[in-house]
């Protein structure tokens, strides 16, 4: 009990002098999935967990980082992590769509998406999600949660509920 | 992270054609005498699905895998896209042949989107960064780009992987 004690204080001495202990463990990743999870999980500031490979629609568990406040395990999310390098906007909702089918199909609710558009930027991305309701529908609905995209100026454009924002990589939002 | 191929569903699939023209293109893309033995399962009632099983929208995710390598599988299912919001460009309904990465994974969602093509005599879409270099093809031009030589170097590494693992075993 007090070797437990010990740790936790530490855990908290050294996470408010450095910050929570972020982690990414690979699970079934290879190795492109785990680079791009490692930049989710620093824009989530959660540790990721990646899933076996056997499992569709979702890619990894997000949870609280060790030394975190909140305690180490706290599950927050499910991660779903895609790619595109289409120049075209549209498969942006595409993905979104087929991301929400394939984690329903797959019995999984409250999915955080994640898509790496190597060819969009953020004005593009912005003005396209802001074009109608496609992106909050998917949003709205309970199996996706939040849309992450990713985009090729270095900026993630995220879609939770109803609500649109611009954020650095970092997860620090306009 | 998954990567997906998508191909327009112009009609009901019938599984048994679906598997048997994925063993015939896997014996194309693998270079070998006979394609290996694939098969399919409802992902979720965990249960085998029959070849009388027809890929429609109420299909749920279906697994498929191939014999001995269960562990890298593909995941199938079917997408209503909604198109642009404007335009309505890109919408109907798709087959998705979903891949979570892994070598074994790459080789055979090529060959279940090649199969798929053929059958709804549609175009594989959405096939960049890992497949080849044009977004979309029709499913000779996809063989042809994904056994030229310039390939994708991570399905070119899969395939020889995969040919070699074969020939072993």
């Amino acid at each position: 009990m007090a070797q437990q004690v010990a740790v936790a204080v530490t855990e908290t001495i050294l996470a408010k002098a450095f910050g929570p202990n972020i982690e990414v463990r690979q699970g079934g990743l290879n190795a492109q999935e785990f680079a791009f999870a490692k930049e989710v999980s620093q824009f989530t500031h959660s540790t990721l967990v990646g899933t076996p490979k056997g499992q569709p629609g979702i890619d990894g568990i997000l949870s609280a980082p060790a030394g975190a406040l909140s305690g180490y395990g706290d599950v927050r999310g499910v991660a779903s992590l895609t790619e595109t390098s289409r120049d075209n906007a549209r498969v942006l909702l595409d993905l979104a769509g087929d991301k929400e089918t394939s984690a329903k199909n797959a019995g999984n609710k409250n999915v955080d998406l994640f898509i790496r558009a190597n060819k969009i930027d953020s004005k593009t991305a912005l003005e396209f999600v802001q074009r109608g309701p496609g992106f909050t529908n998917v949003t709205s609905r309970g199996t996706i949660r939040s849309i992450n995209i990713f985009t090729s100026d270095k900026k993630v454009v995220t879609i939770s509920g109803n609500a649109v924002k611009v954020c650095d990589t970092k997860g620090k939002c306009q | 992270m998954s990567i997906d191929l998508a191909v327009r569903l112009t009609r009901p699939v019938r599984l048994a054609s679906l598997l048997a023209g994925t063993e015939r293109a896997l014996q194309y893309i693998l270079e070998l005498p006979r394609g290996p033995s694939v098969h399919a399962e409802d992902y979720l009632r965990r249960e085998p699905l029959k070849g009388s099983a027809v890929l429609e929208s109420q299909s749920g995710s279906i697994k498929v895998a191939m014999k001995s390598y269960e562990d890298d599988p593909v995941f199938l299912f079917v997408s209503e896209r909604g198109g642009d919001p404007i335009t309505s460009e890109g919408r109907g309904t798709f087959a998705v042949v979903e891949v979570h990465g892994g070598s074994v994974g790459l080789v055979l969602a090529a060959a279940v989107a090649v199969a798929l093509a053929r059958e709804c005599k549609s175009e594989i879409e959405d096939n960049r960064p890992y497949f080849s270099s044009d977004f979309e093809q029709s499913s000779d031009k996809f063989l042809m780009a994904i056994k030229g030589i310039n390939v994708n170097e991570n399905l070119r590494l899969a395939v020889a992987e995969l040919r070699r693992s074969i020939a072993k075993g």
